[in-house]
């Protein structure tokens, strides 16, 4: 017996899940215009501040910070985030202080290499704040 | 103080420990702290991590923007109060089987005293 049999047919919900998402987005398209429009009306600066982030975002792209976000995501999800941008922060620093390109990768492996004793060393944290009676007096 | 748990001091936890107590009120962030300890970039991070659970070292996000300053805020690390205490004591505690060690090192022929 196969394994769709006896189920109904998916063609009439899938209609109507492409209409509800068509109306979706026309919702969501008249949102985000009317935040925009309400937005550059308060600050014209919002371009601006929008425009650095976007930059930066497309040079994050390079391999050193492909890396480090892949050595920031093998953490414990509480610490990603502070990680991911702790080690952002870092490269950004080899950077200015004119470290060339490879010296900047080798930073990025190097937290890989070293992301499972990081999520050790944070889980050991975390278990440790969960029980009060192992927490240094 | 210096009674409560203590990280596993291995060379590089010393190191890292050494490189904070030389100015123990001073906030460093991670490429500072790797520079004052002579370790690798990269390599520092478990262990502040650790020492931040045990209460000894504080840290912080800078406090400035990110857009102005051209580059993402640092994360500083610091002693606590006590932290700077408790790695003295832990330091010296791990140096005497490395000092203790040195009478087992040979000696020149015929200066046995």
């Amino acid at each position: 017996m196969s394994p769709l049999e006896g189920q109904p047919s998916q063609r009439p919900n899938r209609r109507v899940s492409r209409r509800a998402l068509a109306r979706a987005i026309t919702k969501d398209r008249d949102l985000a215009m009317a935040l925009a429009d309400d937005n550059y009306r308060t600050s014209d600066s919002a371009l601006d501040r929008a425009l650095p982030e976007l930059s930066r975002a497309v040079v994050d792209n390079s391999l050193e910070h492909r890396l480090a976000g892949i050595a920031a995501r093998m953490l414990p999800p509480p610490n990603r985030t502070r990680y991911a941008e702790e080690f952002r922060s870092e490269l950004g620093d080899l950077a200015q202080s004119g470290a060339g390109r490879w010296r900047q990768v080798i930073y990025a492996f190097r937290q890989l290499a070293r992301a499972r004793h990081m999520r050790k060393a944070l889980m050991a944290s975390s278990q440790r704040r969960a029980t009060p009676g192992s927490e240094a007096s | 103080m210096g009674e409560g748990p203590s990280p596993r001091m291995t060379l590089t936890t010393q190191l890292v420990l050494r490189a904070l107590l030389e100015e123990p009120v001073q906030e460093k962030y991670g490429l500072q702290i790797c520079a004052a300890a002579g370790l690798p970039s990269g390599t520092i991070h478990p262990i502040l991590a650790r020492l931040e659970t045990l209460g000894w070292v504080e840290s912080r996000w800078e406090d400035t923007d990110p857009h102005e300053q051209g580059r993402p805020r640092r994360r500083y690390y610091r002693f606590t109060a006590d932290g700077a205490e408790s790695a003295r004591i832990a330091l010296a505690r791990a140096s005497t089987p490395v000092a203790g060690l040195s009478r087992l090192r040979p000696r020149p022929a015929g200066g046995d005293v």
